[in-house]
């Protein structure tokens, strides 16, 4: 399905402060999660300065057929401020750590947004009509003069210019103790999950002062403390079952049907440690920084620093695909430990079909599997390469000092301060979002926009 | 890459390293003392150098989870590993074997890195790197009599009193566990309180404390410490209590007076010139043995000897620290 010569051509949509390609950005500016919602309709992106922009997507339109598809603006708020924890004079950053759509079920869309502290739920509706006539107020908002009202009228819905309005409906807070890593709503629709570094609560979207705690992997001695929680998700069909990974590189499924607690594990997912190629690295290249269930439900794709693994929920003893994203990456992991490049999080995303599974790297490429044909390709995110409606060129990276083709790269030339940690994908077509830093990138494949 | 006996440079032993640690065709990892000890300052620094408030706790986490090993590859060597974590190359030629392959040039980058990386605390030689300072490194510190005999020269190691933490308490998480508690609880009042006793293992980390106490003073005075250069940095000892550091940041939960008011044994610095240690004690170093071993000439009143620096040894470089 994935042609990598033809490959994507973009529609690019950049989102960036400064319009030109060199200007500096603010650390703000800094995407930090992108999510598609339910139909692909709606993108929206959460930035590090506390910031949601929602783009929408242009509706196909015959009389100009080259605009279909493009994503615009649509809205923008301030999600999260920074706060100040007064009892242990620590900052709460701002950065949204994660964005997730809920189902739509009116007219109205609703996200979920957090920060290392507090989930939001913010509702995003739109204005196109606004009552006209009122018998105590004039056009202007003004209080008329009674004595000039002389019958009544009922006041009739006029069209007017489109507004999308923003309101925060729940502020989902104090619970927890560490930096929450990951939300998920589950397929019940009424509840949905958050994850920090040691406990998972669940929620319900119309209760805010209490949460559930359904995992907690806090040892009674916090010296004794080895392993955190990295990220979790409920299964998309099964509203009982969720998965938490691990920063030993262990994937926990676990049906809250058992216990009250799910500290005890259904499945325990954990791919037995290579002896010799072990080394005090082994435990941090394991770590795993995203978990992503298949939209089947039946397989969960994991990423850890230098692999992506594709593992069958029926099959618990190894995964079932590992690629290797930059396995280049593998006799520099000094240097990355002491620039603390190796503990970058990089996200990773299905396809709509669960064909070809995407997930980013250094320097600003991106890397897409197609598990049915084996084929994967390396493409780059960058203003150069990406003019509107150009077709994106296959990269390659190879070794230092190896035979070296036209227009690869060279390990050692790679810009380890432009990594490509967020992607997402068209839940149902291929389309992709890509956020490099301050920008993001859409691109879509032509050629197959329908997905196989 | 360089092979075997090809000169290294500094700028390699990255690469050097890199090289070392991948694995020989089916066999286990080999790893060098060195690669260990720059891992060990690495993470050291990373936990406890500047600005350890922006670590997140998964990866404090995984930087203890790296320190944990590296200790553990160590006690099982049996501590036979005399590191040397600072070394200038004035004082310690290439030829100073530190039962490790000889890499002392690593040793500098392993000690350049923690250097550069404390902005005005070390010297090329003057002050411990944090490394020493962790309570468990004593452990792996300590040159059993036996082993001590193979170093070429008698006391070129510098060894940490092998003062043995009696329990198995896991006292390298010591600051580790006091940051996670800052995470999680406030902080009680005994902060400050010289007599508080630890709330953790018997053994509290002091090593921990006066590097903390000495990286205050550093960041103060924002100058050298005024030992000689050619002084080999001693690893300070502290009696407890030490304070049960919850805060955020180890270092500025340890006030200064607790080291300075705390009950200092000076029957060391009694002696007489001839620096007799006292009979009860372990085989006792003076600073000017210390030169003199680093020259290579063997340490007053014997050789091979490991010594042990006794906690007074350290206050006094403690006073000199803050005093002068």
């Amino acid at each position: 399905m994935l042609s990598p010569i033809q490959v994507l051509c973009s529609d690019i949509t950049t989102l960036s402060l400064e319009p030109e390609p060199f200007a500096s950005y603010t650390e703000a500016d800094i995407i930090s999660t992108v999510e598609f919602n339910h139909t692909g309709e709606l993108l929206a992106t959460g930035d590090k300065g506390g910031r949601v922009v929602i783009f929408q997507r242009e509706p196909e339109s015959k009389c100009e057929p080259f605009s279909q598809g493009e994503y615009n603006v649509y809205s923008t708020f301030q999600s999260h401020e920074p706060e100040f924890d007064y009892l242990k004079s620590l900052e709460i950053e701002e950065k949204i750590n994660k964005i997730r759509w809920l189902p739509q079920q009116n007219a109205a869309h609703f996200l979920l947004s957090t920060n290392d502290k507090t989930i939001k739920l913010w509702k995003v509706s739109e204005r196109d009509k606004r009552p006209e006539g009122y018998n105590l107020k004039d056009e202007e908002g003004r209080i008329k003069d009674l004595s000039t009202i002389t019958s009544l009228q009922v006041p009739v819905l006029m069209p007017m210019d489109l507004m999308v309005e923003v309101s925060p409906r729940r502020v989902f807070a104090n619970a927890h103790t560490y930096h929450v890593n990951s939300i998920s709503v589950n397929s019940d629709y009424q509840t949905y999950m958050s994850a920090d570094d040691l406990r998972i609560n669940l929620w319900h979207l119309d209760i805010t002062d209490r949460s559930f705690n359904i995992v907690d992997i806090k040892p009674a001695n916090m010296e004794d403390l080895t392993e955190v929680i990295t990220a979790a998700e409920f299964h998309p069909h099964h509203c009982n079952l969720f998965v938490y990974s691990s920063s030993k590189g262990t994937l926990r499924l676990c049906d809250m049907r058992e216990a009250a607690l799910c500290d005890k594990h259904s499945k325990l997912f954990e791919e037995p440690e290579d002896p010799s190629a072990r080394s005090f690295f082994s435990e941090i290249i394991s770590s795993v920084s995203d978990v992503k269930f298949s939209h089947s439900g039946r397989y969960l794709l994991t990423r850890d620093y230098l692999t992506a693994k594709v593992w069958d929920l029926n099959m618990e003893s190894k995964p079932l695909e590992t690629y290797q994203v930059h396995d280049y990456l593998r006799s520099k992991l000094c240097s990355l430990y002491e620039n603390d490049c190796i503990f970058d999080k990089f996200e990773c995303a299905w396809n709509g079909s669960d064909s070809v599974i995407m997930t980013g790297a250094y320097n600003n490429f991106f890397r897409m599997f197609d598990r049915n044909t084996k084929r994967d390709v390396t493409l780059e995110a960058s203003r150069e390469s990406s003019k509107p409606r150009a077709v994106l060129k296959p990269r390659r990276v190879c070794a230092a000092g190896g035979k070296r083709r036209k227009d690869d790269i060279s390990v050692d030339s790679l810009d380890f301060t432009k990594k490509i940690l967020h992607t997402a994908w068209h839940p149902t077509e291929n389309i992709i979002a890509i956020a490099a830093t301050n920008n993001l990138y859409i691109f879509q494949d032509k050629l197959n926009s329908e997905l196989h | 890459m360089l092979g075997n006996g090809v000169k290294r440079k500094l700028d390699d032993d990255e690469d050097v390293l890199e090289e070392e640690r991948r694995p020989p065709s089916g066999g286990v990892v080999f790893q060098t003392s060195s690669t260990r000890q720059t891992l060990l300052n690495m993470s050291l620094m990373k936990l406890y150098g500047p600005r350890p408030a922006d670590l997140r706790l998964q990866r404090r986490v995984l930087i203890n989870n790296v320190i944990q090993r590296i200790h553990r590859d160590f006690r099982q060597e049996g501590g036979g590993v005399g590191a040397l974590f600072f070394s200038s190359s004035s004082t310690v030629s290439e030829d100073e074997s530190f039962h490790q392959p000889p890499s002392s040039s690593s040793s500098s980058s392993s000690f350049s890195i923690l250097s550069s990386s404390m902005s005005g605390l070390l010297t090329d030689s003057c002050l411990t790197p944090a490394s020493l300072l962790e309570e468990d490194l004593p452990m792996f510190f300590t040159l059993p009599p036996s082993s001590s005999s193979s170093s070429s020269s008698s006391s070129q190691h510098l060894l940490l009193s092998p003062r043995m933490p009696p329990s198995p308490s896991p006292s390298p998480k010591d600051s580790f566990s006091s940051a996670l508690e800052e995470i999680e609880e406030l902080c009680p009042s005994s902060s400050s309180s010289s007599s508080s006793s630890s709330s953790e293992s018997p053994s509290p980390p002091p090593a921990q404390v006066l590097f903390d106490v000495i990286m205050k003073e550093e960041e103060a005075e924002s100058k050298p410490p005024p030992l000689p250069p050619s002084l080999p940095p001693l690893p300070p000892l502290l009696p407890p209590p030490h304070p049960p550091s919850q805060s955020h940041s180890f270092l500025t939960d340890f006030t200064l007076d607790d080291v300075l008011f705390t009950d200092i044994d000076t029957s060391m610095y009694d002696l007489g010139p001839s620096g007799a240690p006292p009979s009860k004690m372990a085989p006792m170093v003076t600073a000017d043995d210390l030169v003199r071993s680093m020259s290579g000439f063997g340490a007053t009143g014997g050789q091979n000897q490991p010594f042990k620096m006794d906690l007074a040894e350290l206050d006094h470089i403690m006073e000199v620290l803050v005093g002068s």
